[in-house]
């Protein structure tokens, strides 16, 4: 459950073979293609990075928009398969998209001229509803022989400007609408080209009278729709044709675009190559076990030799991560990743997140018949829908069932559950939601004060793998941190306990010392690395008054933060409570109806109280996740892991 | 906010209709789109609406509860504030009469404490240094009035951000809780410094400026510019020479696209980096500071694919425009 050890992959070989070891790599999976010459290795070596036109990128397009006009979504069902095509050269592709062109043409073209019409025709009775509040002929006021004016659309912002210029025009609006006044301007014939020039430089959009409107306006706007209703009709049938057209050469079409796109993306990588004197050079990253496999398998090629080195040995490339995960914590990489992937050499968190999510959700959202409905709407995503989501569902269903059957809630039905406990010998159910509220709150609040020791584990962890002392030991979530954090939880809970552990030395020892620690961390940490005494990182910072000053605030934040990340957790058991209180109005008002309905108000209430809890716990946990624990030892800078011409992913399979 | 894939589809569009097209069907634009025509608008009305929705987003923000009763809340304001009053100043020094009026955006003036109407009235600099004698901008009235008859306008625009990033650092110092403070200043100061490495460029490349009169023209909010070693930047040869020298600096790794081409770019890159960052933190001024940031950074790569598709750039050529 960590991060895969990477290895840096070199290969050499002939430029003739560059394509066929591209392909390869595609092949393989697992390549994480580097530029062959970094940026710090630029002007040190005479390898140039090549940098070529894509010559398949304008047939492809081409194709694309083929397909788009054909309503077939290509570019989403590229399915990457590199076995032998009859399509070998672009030249193939080529014929291929112009006959494809030639046959689906002048339907196209007719369908396009039947939608420009429309569009044309559309504006014009646009223009004419706009234009209704004129009031006047329009050959009349457009042969005014020493006056010039211009039908149009004024932004509105545009129009408040009007009144601070000094020369003299008229706006006259006819219309507004949210962005524009509708309307006309005109000046003195003379001055046409410096008012002109201010109406464009305010945005106006000049309307030309479209030959489409003659006759009084009634008139015009009934052509008008009939034209416009004749062509939709006609566009409509065109569609139908290319639709049964395209029915029927679908597959073979999806076929080719799928080879072409493969042979585009392949011809696109060979920007990351390098060459001199007739040979490539490619940098990359595999993970270490799939190392060897992909070295046998490259270095097939005739005339290419791989070479495997350690991550680390080009300091300029920072190897990806990789997350290794099993089959319970795998669905939850979508949860890390929306904080971003892990550093390399850092921690991959998500079994702990998987865990504690689990757990979570199941104690919020405690329902057996709710969970299984959820359990069942996960193993429907993952199976039929491919979502990669489903398993997260599946699993959180799973926890939701089990808690259902501690709370003994059956899609609202408290008492549903009794007989179980009679016949398994329990005699009841072991929580009674309403009746341990006190127990519920407080194990919620020990559930987060687990949590949260354990988020402040692992960011000890990744501050010692980072030799960051200040975080490792004297941070408020380092060693310092915890040992306060967990002192004064164990004194409460003693206190709790009518025991008192508060004694000077466990005082002194577990929490003054820690706390000291905490305050003075910056110091002690440099302390720590440098054997030198200074209280900030930057000399010019380092007054003693300024870093009481500083330190006392952050304290402070501290401890508050302590308290208030630790009480958040006290939604966990709110929401205990309140799913019970919903399915308790569900019941409550299934009752006022009669025995025909009940059904209903039951199916419909617990429907909507799935929904809505289900979505709120998963954003409160989400939320939980992020900032209750991720923001105490997460740092998601890590590149993310992904191989060439496969499925972005960072997860394992 | 639009995705890497929505930025490359942007590219890829044949005009800037189709691209206005697009942004109307994406939920975030739809309603700054609604009521135009995409086959008659302007190019540079869509700009406008996409600085008016960025500038949009920054009130409903400020205003939410009350929060630009802070300075640093209110901040951005300023910015837009600085950027039209250098227009101003370029407008009156060039004598083009109108076009500052026709370039104002009303929806900035009207939040503004300054009347940039009576601004956009004067007739000279001096006339709108008297303007400004009794506002916050006083103590650059006479670099204004001075520069302006040396022709010197770097000169003014850094009095202007050393200005800003003046008050920035002050509001922060004041209006922030410490560790929220210290969450800001690291993006702040990288802030400073890519505008520093921007004007620095510019220089080399439009003026051929040396090296210490470069080093003049630096904000120095953050104290002497050598001392972060930006010397050694301000001595390349070439934007591809400051490019490769940017990114081998620290805490440009892994951020900086490898086949980054534009100096400006990865800049905004690392911006772009810094503010994520900010997003992810429990902070409510940090996450408020770096969405603004990010809520730029989108508008400028649309204005860029914008402005790429005018020119007829390829879609490659123009996502290395593009920071995401």
């Amino acid at each position: 459950m960590g991060i895969e050890k990477m290895t840096l992959v070199n290969i050499v070989g002939d430029m003739s073979q560059l394509d066929n070891t591209l392909t390869k790599c595609c092949e393989s999976g697992c390549f994480h293609i580097e530029p062959a010459v970094t940026r710090g290795a630029e002007g040190r070596t005479e390898l140039k990075l090549l940098s070529e036109e894509n010559p398949y990128t304008n047939t492809l397009r081409r194709f694309g928009e083929l397909c788009r006009k054909l309503n077939i979504d290509a570019a989403s069902q590229l399915t990457a398969d590199y076995s032998e095509s009859d399509y070998k050269t672009l030249y193939d592709f080529e014929r291929y998209v112009s006959g494809l062109e030639k046959q689906f043409g002048s339907l196209i073209d007719e369908k396009r001229e039947c939608y420009k019409e429309i569009s044309e025709k559309g504006a014009a009775i646009k223009q004419l509803n706009h234009l209704k509040g004129m009031n006047a002929n329009f050959e009349q006021v457009f042969s005014c022989e020493y006056i010039h004016l211009k039908l149009g659309k004024l932004p509105i912002d545009s129009y408040s400007k009007l009144e601070y210029y000094d020369e003299v025009f008229f706006f006259i609006p006819f219309d507004k609408d949210k962005q524009f006044y509708w309307g006309m301007y005109f000046c003195a014939n003379k001055d046409k080209a410096i008012i002109d020039e201010i109406f464009q430089t305010l945005y106006f959009e000049p309307v030309t009278v479209s030959p489409y409107i003659q006759g009084t306006p009634e008139k015009a706007l009934e052509e008008l729709n009939d034209a416009v209703n004749r062509r939709s009709l006609r566009a409509e049938q065109i569609d139908e044709e290319l639709s049964a057209l395209a029915k029927e050469r679908r597959e073979e079409m999806l076929k080719v675009y799928d080879q072409l796109a493969m042979r585009e993306n392949i011809f696109g990588l060979r920007k990351k190559a390098a060459e001199v004197n007739g040979k490539f050079f490619l940098k990359g990253f595999v993970p270490k076990s799939a190392s060897e496999d992909f070295k046998k398998k490259v270095g097939k090629i005739r005339s290419v030799s791989v070479t495997i080195l350690p991550a680390d040995s080009e300091p300029d490339l920072t190897p990806p991560t990789k997350l290794k995960n099993g089959w319970f914590s795998r669905p939850y990489i979508s949860v890390v990743e929306m904080y971003g992937v892990p550093v390399y050499n850092g921690i991959n968190p998500t079994l702990f997140v998987a865990l504690s999510f689990t757990l979570l959700f199941g104690i919020m959202f405690g329902d057996l018949g709710q969970g299984f409905v959820v359990f069942l709407a996960g193993l429907f995503m993952s199976l039929k829908l491919k979502n990669k989501y489903g398993g997260l569902l599946t699993r959180c269903g799973l926890s939701s069932m089990f808690f259902g059957f501690m709370y003994g809630s059956f899609f609202g039905f408290e008492d549903f559950l009794d007989p179980v406990y009679e016949a398994i010998g329990w005699g009841k159910k072991p929580l009674e939601i309403f009746d341990q509220t006190t127990f519920i709150l407080i194990s919620a609040v020990a559930i987060g004060v687990a949590i949260i020791l354990m988020s402040m584990i692992l960011n000890i962890i990744t501050g010692f793998k980072q030799h960051d002392y200040e975080k490792a030991i004297f941070g408020c979530n380092g060693i310092a941190g915890i040992i306060f954090y967990s002192s004064v939880a164990a004194a409460l809970v003693g206190r709790i306990a009518g025991f008192s552990l508060t004694t000077p030395m466990y005082v002194i020892f577990l929490i003054v010392i820690p706390l000291v620690c905490i305050f003075c961390r910056v110091p002690f940490s440099i302390a720590a690395k440098y054997k030198r005494w200074q209280l900030s990182e930057d000399p010019e910072e380092s007054g003693i008054g300024n870093f009481i000053v500083e330190n006392f605030f952050e304290m402070f934040e501290f401890l508050l933060s302590y308290v208030s990340n630790t009480l958040s957790f006290l939604r966990v058991g709110g929401f205990v409570l309140c799913h019970a209180g919903m399915m308790l109005v569900v019941m409550t008002l299934m009752d006022g109806f009669s025995a025909a309905v009940q059904p209903i108000v039951l199916v419909v209430g617990n429907a909507f109280v799935m929904a809505m809890e289900g979505m709120i716990v998963a954003i409160q946990l989400i939320r939980l996740e992020f900032y209750e624990v991720f923001s105490r030892f997460y740092e998601g800078d890590g590149i993310p892991f992904e191989p060439v011409g496969a499925t972005l992913s960072t997860d394992s399979e | 906010m639009l995705t890497g894939e929505d930025y490359r589809i942007l590219s890829s569009k044949g005009s800037v209709a189709e691209v206005a097209q697009y942004l109307k069907s994406r939920e975030g634009f739809k309603d700054t789109f609604a009521d135009i025509d995409v086959n008659t608008v302007h190019r540079g009305y869509i700009e406008e609406l996409l600085k008016k929705r960025s500038f949009e987003i920054f009130t409903d923000l400020r205003d939410f509860q009350h929060l630009g009763k802070k300075q640093f809340y209110d901040l951005v304001s300023e910015r837009y504030e600085n950027e039209l009053l250098l227009i101003l100043i370029r407008t009156l020094n060039s004598g083009e009469k109108n076009s500052f009026l026709h370039s104002l955006p009303t929806y900035v003036a009207r939040s503004s404490s300054l009347d940039f109407y009576e601004l956009a009235a004067c007739k000279n600099v001096e006339e709108l240094a008297r303007k400004l004698e009794h506002t916050k901008y006083s103590p650059l009235c006479e670099l204004i009035v001075k520069e302006s008859k040396q022709g010197d306008m770097t000169e003014i625009e850094n009095a202007f951000a050393q200005l800003y990033y003046k008050r920035l650092l002050g509001s922060i110092e004041k209006d922030l809780s410490k560790s929220d403070a210290k969450l800001i200043m690291e993006p702040v100061k990288a802030g400073v410094h890519i505008r520093n490495f921007v004007n620095a460029y510019r220089m080399k490349a439009y003026f051929n400026a040396p090296p210490d009169e470069i080093s003049k023209k630096m904000v120095t909010v953050l104290g002497s510019v050598g001392s972060h070693g930006l010397n050694r930047l301000f001595e390349c040869d070439s934007e591809q020479e400051m490019l490769e020298l940017f990114c081998r600096l620290r805490g440009t790794k892994g951020v900086v696209k490898e086949n980054s081409k534009f100096l400006e770019t990865a800049m905004t890159q690392v911006k772009l980096n810094y503010a994520r960052k900010l997003m992810r933190t429990q902070s409510m001024p940090a996450v408020y500071f770096a969405f603004l940031q990010l809520c730029d950074i989108e508008t400028s790569n649309i204005i860029h694919i914008i402005e790429g598709i005018r020119y007829g750039l390829e879609p490659d050529r123009i996502e290395a425009l593009i920071a995401y």
